[in-house]
C-alpha cells in the first residue's frame, strides 16, 4: 500500500510546475527559453543547457538584445547568470529595462591588456612592436577564456554569456573544445555573442542575426499652422496631436523606435537548421504612441533635466517633457 | 544539580619550546634543516640569544658572539632576533587555541592555556584532544607540547615533560612528586643549592617544612611547596578574539624589486590564511603597510571583492596594486593584515534552480578579481545620476533563489539593448543646416541615414557651483555636464547613441543599439 502511494506521489510530483527530476539537469533536451515567441519556435524551445550556442551578427543586428532576453529569462526564474565582457559594453540601464534581474548577474570585464604581462614582454620583445601588439591581444583573449572557465568551474550558473565585442576571430580548437567540455560538465548554457562564428564545430547551434529595418518615425509634418503647432504621425489613421518642436524646425523631429531583426539558424546539432524567424526589438514595449513612450522611457528618465520650451505648457502637450531642440 | 558543574575542571597548556627559534622557523621553513642561532642585534660582536639543537650539537652555546660562533662552526646560520615575527607567532598560537576552545589565556611567549570544559562531546577523550591540538598548532607552522591537568601550573609542568602528557584527575600530587626540579625553570643558583642538598624532585621538597624552607631559600621555594600542597594560581582569564589578523616581518636589508617582495608576501599570506582557516574565517580586505628607507611609510588598503583564503588570488591582487603604484623606496619591513570575514552560509533548496555554492563562488570571485581587477568584477548597476551612461559596481551577492514566477506568454517583440562604449569615443560630425550628416571617428566613418533627437540632459553643475563665485553664468558653466543626445542610424548598418558636449562643442559616441 505504501509502495503504491509512493509511486502515485512520484507520478504526481512530476506534473508540478518547476519540479523536475535530478537527472534532467544533465539532459541535453533541457533548454533555456526566452519570452520571445519567434525564437522559442525557431530553436525548438530555447538554447540547450550544457552546450555552446552562438549569436552572431554585425553591429546593431540585435544580438545583444537577444542575449539580454536569455539573461532575463534565466534570472527571472531564479537562476544566476554570468556575463564575461571583453568589450566592457554591458549597459545595466537598458539590461534592466529588458527585464534582467541585475542582482543575479555576475559581470566581469576583462581588461584589454595585462600590465604585468606587458612589462615582461617589453623586455623580451622590444625589437618587434608588431609581435608585441599581437601577443597583447592574445593575452586578453586568454584572460577572457580563463574567466569563462572559472565561472564554469564554480558551477551552479544557469547561463554564461561570453561577449566577444567586435573581436570575432575563430578560437583555437583546443580552447573551444575545452570550453565545450566544461559547459557539458557544469550543465551551464554557454551563449557566445560575436560578430561571426568563433567556436566552429564545437558550437551546438549558431544563430545569425541581421537588422532588416531600423524603425524611425520620420513622416511627420505640421498639423496646423499658427501659434499652436502640432505634429502628426501620418501612419496613424486618426492623427493625434503631438508636442511641437522648435517653431518652424520640424525636419528631424523623429523618434527611434527600434529595429526589425531576422534570425537564421545557420548551424544546429540538435535539430533542423536553415529556418528563419523575424521579430522587432523596440525601445519600449508599451502600446502607447511613440511620443508617449519617449516620455515614459527610462532613456530620458525621471532624473533627466530636460529643457521645456514654450509650447511645453500647452494643454495637449503638458506632460511631454522631452522637446526637440535646435 | 548540573552535571557539568560537578565534573572536575580540565586545563590544557600549549607550550612551544624555544619560542623565538620556533617563530623564526615558522617564517623561514628552510631554517628547520640547518644549524642556526638567533643573535641579539647585528654585527660580529652581537651575542647569540638562542641556539637550535643542530647548532648546539656543533658546539655553539648561547652567549657566544657571532664571530666566535662562526669560528667554531663556519656553516652556522645566524639570524637577528625579530620581535615582529615572535608577535605574529604568538598570535598564531592563540588562534590555534581559540579554534579549539572559547576560553583561552595567553600565558606569555609560547605558552597558552585552554579550558577544556564541555569539549569532550566534540573531540572525545583527552588523548584525542591533545592530538587535535598538536595538529592545529602544526597547521600554523609550529610544534607544541601539550599538557592536560586540573590546573594551569600542573598542566604547564606536564607540557614541560615533552610530548602530549595527560595528568588524570586526582593524580596531580603523584605527578608533582615525580617532577624533576629542572623542569621548574628555577634560577641556576637556587637549582644548584637544591642539588647540593640532594633534592632532585618536587617530592623531596614536599617533605621539608615550608617555613624553614622559606627562611633559607626565599619566597620562590614557598611557592613551590604551596603548589605541591594543592594551591593554584587562579582561574583562566579569557582573551578577546582578534578582529584583524596581522603578520609582520622586518627585513635584514631593503628590498627594491617587486619580485622578491612577492616571495615574502606569499609566505605571509600563507601564514595568515592558515590562521584564518583554523578559525573558520576568510580574508576580506587586506591592509599592507610598508616601512621604507628613510623612515617613510607606505600604507595601502587592497579591496578584495570576495572574501577568500586562496593565497594565489590574494597575492595577485596585492601585486597588481603594487604595480599600479610601486613603493618609492626600498622596503625594510612589511606588515600585512587581513580583515576577517565570516563565510556566507547557505543551503540549496531541492525545488529551486541550482545556484553556485557560496564557498566556491567566493573563491571564483576572488580569482576573477585577481584576473580582471576588483573594479571590473561584481554586479553592475545604473548609478543614481543624471548621466545616462553612469554605472556603479557592487559586490556580487545573489539573493536566495525564490520560487519561479508563473510562465508568461511569449511575445513577438523584445526590448532593445544598448552596447556601451567606455569611455565615450570622440568623433567628428559634419553637419548641414544644423543637422548631422556624416560621422567620422576611429572606428566609425559613415553617412547619417536617420536621426532622432536631440534630447538635452544637463546636471551636476551644483557640484562645482560653490567653488566659483564669479556670477551665475560662470557657476553654471564651470562644472557638471550639458549634452545633446542623438540616435543616429548610419549607413554602416549601426544605430549609435551620439552626444554633443555643449561646453566643448565636441561630439562623442557612447553606445550602439544592438
Amino acid at each position: 500500500m505504501a509502495a503504491a502511494l509512493s509511486i502515485a506521489g512520484a507520478a504526481s510530483i512530476d506534473t508540478l510546475p518547476g519540479v523536475f527530476r535530478g537527472r534532467e539537469l544533465t539532459r541535453k533536451e533541457r533548454r533555456l527559453r526566452t519570452a520571445l515567441a519567434p525564437i522559442n519556435a525557431l530553436l525548438e524551445g530555447g538554447i540547450p543547457r550544457g552546450r555552446i550556442s552562438e549569436i552572431v551578427g554585425r553591429r546593431s543586428s540585435g544580438k545583444t538584445s537577444l542575449a539580454a532576453a536569455f539573461i532575463s529569462a534565466a534570472t527571472r526564474h531564479g537562476e544566476v547568470a554570468a556575463v564575461i565582457d571583453l568589450a566592457n559594453a554591458f549597459d545595466p540601464s537598458t539590461m534592466a529595462e529588458a527585464g534582467v534581474d541585475l542582482s543575479r548577474v555576475l559581470w566581469a570585464a576583462v581588461p584589454a591588456s595585462n600590465a604585468v604581462w606587458e612589462r615582461a614582454t617589453e623586455d623580451l620583445q622590444s625589437s618587434s612592436y608588431f609581435r608585441g601588439a599581437k601577443t597583447r591581444v592574445d593575452n586578453s583573449m586568454r584572460s577572457f577564456l580563463r574567466a569563462a572557465e572559472m565561472v564554469l568551474e564554480a558551477g551552479g550558473f544557469g547561463l554564461l554569456v561570453m561577449d566577444f565585442g567586435d573581436r570575432g576571430f575563430t578560437l583555437p580548437s583546443s580552447s573551444a573544445l575545452r570550453l565545450a567540455r566544461m559547459a557539458e560538465r557544469s550543465g551551464t548554457a554557454v551563449l557566445v555573442v560575436a560578430p561571426r562564428p568563433v567556436c566552429g564545430t564545437f558550437a551546438a547551434l549558431s544563430l545569425e542575426l541581421a537588422s532588416m529595418r531600423r524603425l524611425f518615425i520620420r513622416r511627420i509634418r505640421w498639423a496646423r499652422p499658427g501659434p499652436k503647432h502640432y505634429l502628426k504621425d501620418l501612419r496613424q489613421p486618426h492623427p493625434r496631436p503631438v508636442p511641437r518642436t522648435m517653431a518652424g524646425e520640424a525636419t528631424a523631429a523623429a523618434l527611434f523606435e527600434g529595429m526589425e531583426i531576422r534570425a537564421t539558424l545557420r548551424r544546429n546539432k540538435l535539430g533542423r537548421c536553415g529556418q528563419s524567424a523575424q521579430w522587432r526589438s523596440l525601445v519600449s514595449l508599451s502600446e502607447s504612441y511613440p511620443w508617449e513612450r519617449a516620455r515614459t522611457s527610462d532613456r530620458f528618465g525621471v532624473h533627466a533635466r530636460v529643457f521645456k520650451l514654450d509650447e511645453a505648457r500647452d494643454a495637449d502637450a503638458g506632460t511631454f517633457q522631452a522637446q526637440h531642440l535646435p | 544539580m548540573n552535571p557539568a558543574s560537578a565534573s572536575p575542571r580540565r586545563i590544557a597548556c600549549l607550550l612551544v619550546k624555544d619560542f623565538p627559534l620556533a617563530a623564526a622557523m615558522r617564517a623561514n621553513p628552510e631554517l628547520r634543516t640547518v644549524a642556526f642561532a638567533l643573535s641579539i642585534g647585528k654585527g660580529p660582536r652581537a651575542p647569540l640569544g638562542y641556539v637550535s639543537g643542530a647548532a648546539r650539537s656543533a658546539g655553539i652555546v648561547a652567549g657566544m658572539t657571532v664571530a666566535q660562533a662562526n669560528a667554531v662552526a663556519p656553516d652556522l646560520t645566524v639570524v637577528p632576533r625579530n620581535p615582529a615575527l615572535e608577535q605574529a607567532a604568538a598570535d598564531a598560537l592563540l588562534d590555534a587555541a581559540q579554534s579549539f576552545s572559547p576560553v583561552v589565556e595567553d600565558g606569555g611567549p609560547g605558552r597558552v592555556y585552554l579550558d577544556l570544559a564541555g569539549l569532550s562531546g566534540l573531540y572525545g577523550a583527552e588523548d584525542n584532544m591533545a592530538g587535535e591540538l598538536a595538529r592545529r598548532v602544526r597547521q600554523v607552522g609550529m610544534e607544541a607540547e601539550i599538557g592536560i591537568a586540573a590546573n594551569k601550573e600542573v598542566a604547564y609542568l606536564a607540557a614541560r615533560c615533552g610530548g602530549n602528557r595527560i595528568i588524570d584527575a586526582g593524580r596531580e600530587r603523584e605527578f608533582l612528586h615525580w617532577v624533576p626540579l629542572e623542569l621548574l625553570g628555577l634560577e641556576s643558583e637556587v637549582e644548584l643549592q637544591f642539588e647540593r642538598l640532594g633534592i632532585r624532585r618536587l617530592g623531596d621538597l614536599s617533605r621539608l617544612d615550608a617555613r624553614e624552607l622559606g627562611s633559607r631559600m626565599g619566597a620562590g621555594a614557598v611557592e613551590i611547596v604551596r603548589l605541591i600542597s594543592g594551591h593554584t594560581g587562579g582561574p583562566l582569564v579569557a582573551r578577546c578574539a582578534a578582529e584583524i589578523f596581522s603578520e609582520k616581518i622586518e627585513l635584514e636589508y631593503a628590498i627594491e624589486l617587486l619580485e622578491p617582495l612577492g616571495f615574502i608576501l606569499r609566505g605571509m599570506l600563507e601564514r595568515l590564511c592558515a590562521r584564518l582557516k583554523l578559525r573558520g574565517l576568510v580574508a576580506g580586505d587586506l591592509t599592507l603597510s610598508l616601512e621604507l628607507v628613510g623612515h617613510r611609510r607606505d600604507q595601502r588598503r587592497i579591496r578584495v571583492a570576495a572574501a577568500s583564503n586562496e593565497v594565489r588570488s590574494l597575492l595577485t591582487l596585492i601585486i597588481l596594486d603594487l604595480e599600479k603604484s610601486p613603493p618609492p623606496q626600498g622596503v625594510e619591513a612589511v606588515q600585512l593584515g587581513a580583515h576577517a570575514r565570516i563565510p556566507r552560509p547557505a543551503q540549496s533548496d531541492m525545488f529551486l534552480p541550482p545556484a553556485p555554492a557560496p564557498e566556491r563562488l567566493q573563491t571564483t570571485l576572488a580569482r576573477l578579481a585577481a584576473l580582471c581587477g576588483p573594479e571590473r568584477v561584481g554586479t553592475l548597476l545604473p548609478a543614481n545620476s543624471h548621466r545616462p551612461e553612469a554605472t556603479e559596481r557592487v559586490d556580487f551577492a545573489p539573493p536566495a533563489a525564490a520560487a519561479p514566477p508563473p510562465e508568461q506568454d511569449a511575445m513577438g517583440v523584445n526590448r532593445i539593448v544598448l552596447r556601451a562604449i567606455r569611455p565615450a569615443q570622440e568623433v567628428e560630425v559634419m553637419s548641414s543646416r544644423g543637422m548631422p550628416e556624416f560621422v567620422r571617428g576611429a572606428r566609425i566613418c559613415a553617412r547619417v541615414v536617420s536621426i532622432a533627437g536631440p534630447w538635452r540632459r544637463q546636471g551636476e553643475w551644483w557640484k562645482a557651483a560653490l567653488e566659483c563665485e564669479d556670477g551665475l553664468a560662470n557657476r553654471i558653466l564651470s562644472g557638471g555636464f550639458a549634452h545633446d543626445y542623438y540616435e543616429m542610424a548610419l549607413d554602416d548598418g549601426g544605430v549609435y547613441r551620439v552626444f554633443r558636449d555643449l561646453r566643448s562643442d565636441r561630439w562623442y559616441v557612447d553606445g550602439i543599439y544592438d
